[in-house]
């Protein structure tokens, strides 16, 4: 399983003379008066209220903050991690006595976007799902972006992502990626970068939804003047999603059903909590079987068909006829009934092949390749060390830069160059030369960060982005449906940028203001 | 919406674990106070139904050397080497449970959540402590929180049925059970008269079935072998009796054949163990022999919990006995059989379900 809540960012260089924190409430300058700051985060003290340097979107956070006493808000926070604790039980009952350090730690204070800033985001992440999906048909296809030189045709031909089997297979609609995590971080007033994309199955979404469920319900009237963007209806959206994308043997109203690998599962909380909402089945692989390559169900009336089935299950796991065959958690011989038409599987088999790290690189090119557009969302500038230039500059500069294994994740494989001891450079050095097509490298970059609560202060603390795209199928094409916000991780640890839920990550609510 | 065979499966095995460990707590209490009583009776001796009646002698025996009360209590209350241990049971149930949130209320969950926590976090008990009473106390206050809670939170659909089935097959094979380990006591009322030890007995069999008020109330007092056998096989007022447990057994198996608008065999063989039931007098069941007639009735019961995994494609189906064998099962020996032989003539208890080895496999 890819440990996809728990990421690793980018970390940045302390004491970098261009490094200057953007703090999303307070803005860069008033940041950057506090830059000399020793833990280089704006300390705004419980004493002093917002002032009028406040960015117009955080004015209605200013307001609350400003005439609520902070003893007020600790109890509210209290109150908080007590609901979340009767919830939270559910997050940690795959853990041993139900550990409360595993529950995910949020913070009250919202991240706030602007109605504008949202509508960019909101047009770079369709732009970015729909040409990822584009992508991921043309290289089970015709391949023509490799005809044209601008993907190396080994990096997808032989990635260990690519299903040389989906060749040739018609996915409805054309979508592989059904869900599409976009993530990303910003560094100033107008700059935004995509850092990764997520096309297999993207988690956090449950998060999203508990948060503002908890927002709305420790402070009501903040929500009373209806000027956030609701986002309850993200459930409904996705059931829709799977539902446009029925196979082409689907008789009637489609039958939906999330496949989980069991309640041992890390993310089996979002699973339980997803099919509840969409009130759709929950089934492990043991519950299906395929038969005249149709999927059925066993239920206490017999069989029953099951036409689209979200799998939150990795491609090697789900069918031990095609991939491995000592999975015990897929279901024998779906991958033929989806090649034929009977059931379809949401994300479709190989669509990793689009968020390969390697790939990432390219995706820029790709939306001006299949749509002619200028890509509204930059990419962090990325060096591959494939190419002997770029390897170059890499290697002279490798104590200023995040080196990446391609096919690492979760922070394995990752050098952090200010970070690294001269030996551990050097060493660093040596694999890239000897598998230069095995490495990227990035800039160090200083991620944005928003004012929370924490112990006895309100302070400054790193966050990123995870906005899903839900991609489904239209008469002409793919329709992209998005719920404005997403999840927002926060580093709770001062200066730390690791916003990784096992490393002390927390989560906040996330607003896209109306207006 | 046709409910998942496996949660309905879930949904059973909860319902019979929890009411095994509750059963299993007031075997415990039984023991305690049999082992309090004066007379000829040597202490260790009045364990030894009490694990014939939890139907784990031979396990029992493979682990330890002798019977002692700190060996039962540990045995029963905690080994996980016994799978009916009320550890094992409440284990078991959450296990069943977590893997399966969207059919449990919240309610559900929490009770059953925070009795697993807490009795992992208990000390246990210690011989001479003074603990075990209270422990007991707790676990069957437990017990009954959480069929509270299902009763009074749970929507009255299909998973209601099945978890109501599973409590009710249980605590029939519970009665029936320990009936059967006292069956010699109720049938020599001349040693009664001349001991008075019987009648402890008897006492304690109502105790353990804590229907010992509601029984003097139904007979107005008096401990008459018969009335105390009618009084847990037959009486359709007794909330234990075989009888009662056969009643709602029904109920439930006739409401899922309206929601699903099929009859299956499942409700054909209820139908005749009722039948054995209501068209019965307890005269007759004691000149047919109440071991013969106690040993049918469990068999027949176990392929009522084995046809109804069937009927409804439970995923242990596979493991269960051919129901012919089943449905005739041989009368045991004579009524005079000492005590050792009938121990084990009694099955062990119907084990757990293949489903938690699927759920063991996913963890890796």
């Amino acid at each position: 399983m890819r440990p996809e809540i728990c990421r690793t960012l980018t970390v940045m260089a302390r004491g970098m003379e261009s490094w200057v924190m953007y703090d999303e409430m307070l803005g860069a300058a008033a940041a950057t008066g506090e830059a000399a700051d020793s833990e280089g985060s704006p300390d705004t003290g419980d004493a002093a209220p917002y002032g009028a340097h406040v960015r117009a979107p955080y004015d209605m956070v200013k307001a609350w903050i400003n005439d609520t006493s902070f003893e007020a808000l600790e109890q509210k926070r209290r109150e908080a991690e007590t609901i979340f604790r009767k919830v939270g039980i559910t997050f940690c009952v795959y853990d041993e006595a139900g550990d409360p350090e595993r529950l995910i730690p949020f913070d009250l204070i919202p991240r706030v976007f602007s109605a504008g800033e949202w509508a960019r985001l909101a047009k770079g992440i369709e732009q970015r799902a729909i040409a990822l999906n584009k992508f991921i048909w043309d290289v089970y296809h015709d391949t023509e972006i490799l005809k044209a030189g601008i993907v190396p045709r080994a990096l997808v031909l032989d990635n260990p992502a690519y299903q040389p089997s989906m060749r040739g297979v018609d996915p409805p609609g054309g979508v592989y990626s059904h869900i599409v995590g976009v993530d990303i971080v910003r560094t100033g007033d107008n700059d935004f970068y995509v850092l990764e994309d997520n096309c297999r199955t993207p988690s956090g979404v449950s998060y999203m939804l508990e948060n503002r469920e908890i927002m709305m319900r420790l402070f009501p009237d903040l929500f009373e003047q209806e000027a956030v963007a609701p986002v309850e209806h993200y459930p409904d959206l996705l059931r829709k999603t799977l539902a446009s994308v029925a196979p082409p043997r689907c008789e009637g109203k489609p039958t939906i059903a999330i496949l989980t690998p069991g309640p041992f599962n890390s993310a089996f909380f979002e699973h339980s909590f997803l099919a509840d909402e969409m009130g759709a089945q929950l089934v492990e692989g043991a519950d299906l079987y395929v038969e005249d390559g149709l999927v059925f169900m066993r239920t206490t009336c017999g069989p029953r068909r099951v036409d689209v089935l979200y799998r939150r299950i990795d491609d090697e796991y789900i069918d031990p006829k095609r991939f491995r065959p000592d999975s015990m958690l897929g279901v024998p011989g779906i991958i033929e009934a989806y090649e034929k038409g009977g059931v379809t599987l949401v994300s479709a088999p190989g669509a990793g092949i689009a968020d390969d790290k390697a790939i990432y690189t390219y995706v820029p090119e790709m939306i001006r390749f299949y749509l002619g557009e200028e890509p509204i969302l930059p990419n962090v500038p990325t060096w591959k060390c494939a190419d002997d230039k770029e390897r170059a500059y890499v290697l002279d500069h490798l104590d200023e830069l995040v080196v990446k294994d391609v096919h690492g994740s979760g922070g394995y494989g990752l050098m952090i160059g200010p970070h690294a001891s001269e030996a551990e450079r050097a060493a660093f050095a040596d694999k890239i030369r000897a598998r230069p097509e095995g490495y990227i490298a990035q800039p160090t970059l200083s991620l944005s960060s928003c004012p929370t609560l924490t112990g006895g202060e309100i302070d400054g603390r790193h966050v990123d982005l995870r906005p899903f795209a839900l991609v489904g199928a239209k008469e002409d094409g793919m329709t992209v449906s998005l719920t404005p916000g997403g999840l927002t991780r926060v580093a709770m640890r001062k200066g730390s940028l690791v916003v990784n839920s096992s490393q002390g990550g927390g989560v906040k609510d996330t607003w896209v203001l109306r207006r | 919406m046709a409910l998942l065979s496996r949660t309905a499966e879930s949904l059973y095995w909860v319902g019979r674990y929890v009411e095994r460990a509750e059963n299993m707590a007031r075997l415990l209490d039984t023991g305690k106070r049999m082992s309090a009583i004066p007379g000829d009776s040597a202490h260790q001796s009045e364990w030894e139904p009490v694990l014939a009646a939890a139907g784990a002698r031979q396990s029992y025996d493979a682990l330890y050397p002798e019977i002692s009360q700190r060996n039962v209590v540990e045995f029963i209350a905690y080994a996980p080497q016994n799978t009916s241990s009320i550890v094992s049971c409440i284990e078991r149930a959450r296990d069943n449970a977590r893997s399966m949130r969207t059919a449990f209320t919240i309610d559900m969950w929490e009770a059953l959540n925070e009795f697993w926590l807490e009795l992992r976090a208990r000390p246990p008990v210690r011989p001479g402590d003074g603990g075990l009473v209270p422990f007991l106390d707790w676990v069957k206050r437990s017990c009954a929180l959480f069929r509270g809670v299902a009763d009074s939170t749970m929507l009255r659909n299909d998973s209601y049925d099945f978890l109501r089935l599973g409590t009710f097959i249980e605590r029939a094979d519970c009665t029936a059970r320990l009936l059967d380990v006292k069956y010699y006591a109720l049938l020599k009322p001349e040693d009664a008269v001349a001991g008075g030890v019987d009648i402890y007995q008897w006492m304690v069999v109502l105790r353990a079935t804590s229907s010992l008020r509601a029984y003097s109330w139904v007979y107005g007092g008096g401990y008459e072998a018969v009335n105390i056998a009618d009084f847990l096989i037959l009486n359709p007022h007794s909330s234990r009796s075989l009888s009662y447990c056969m009643e709602k057994t029904t109920e439930h198996l006739n409401r899922l054949a309206r929601l699903y608008a099929d009859r299956h065999d499942a409700h054909e063989i209820c139908a005749s163990i009722y039948g054995e039931l209501t068209d019965n007098s307890i005269e007759a069941i004691f000149q047919g022999g109440l071991h013969e007639f106690l040993t049918r009735f469990i068999a027949r019961n176990n392929w009522l919990s084995a046809q109804i995994a069937r009927d409804y494609y439970f995923s242990s189906v596979a493991d269960l006995p051919a129901p012919a064998s089943a449905a005739e099962a041989a009368p045991a020996p004579s009524g005079d059989a000492a005590t050792e032989e009938n121990v084990e003539q009694i099955q062990p208890f119907e084990q757990g379900e293949p489903a938690l080895e699927n759920q063991d496999r996913a963890a890796g």
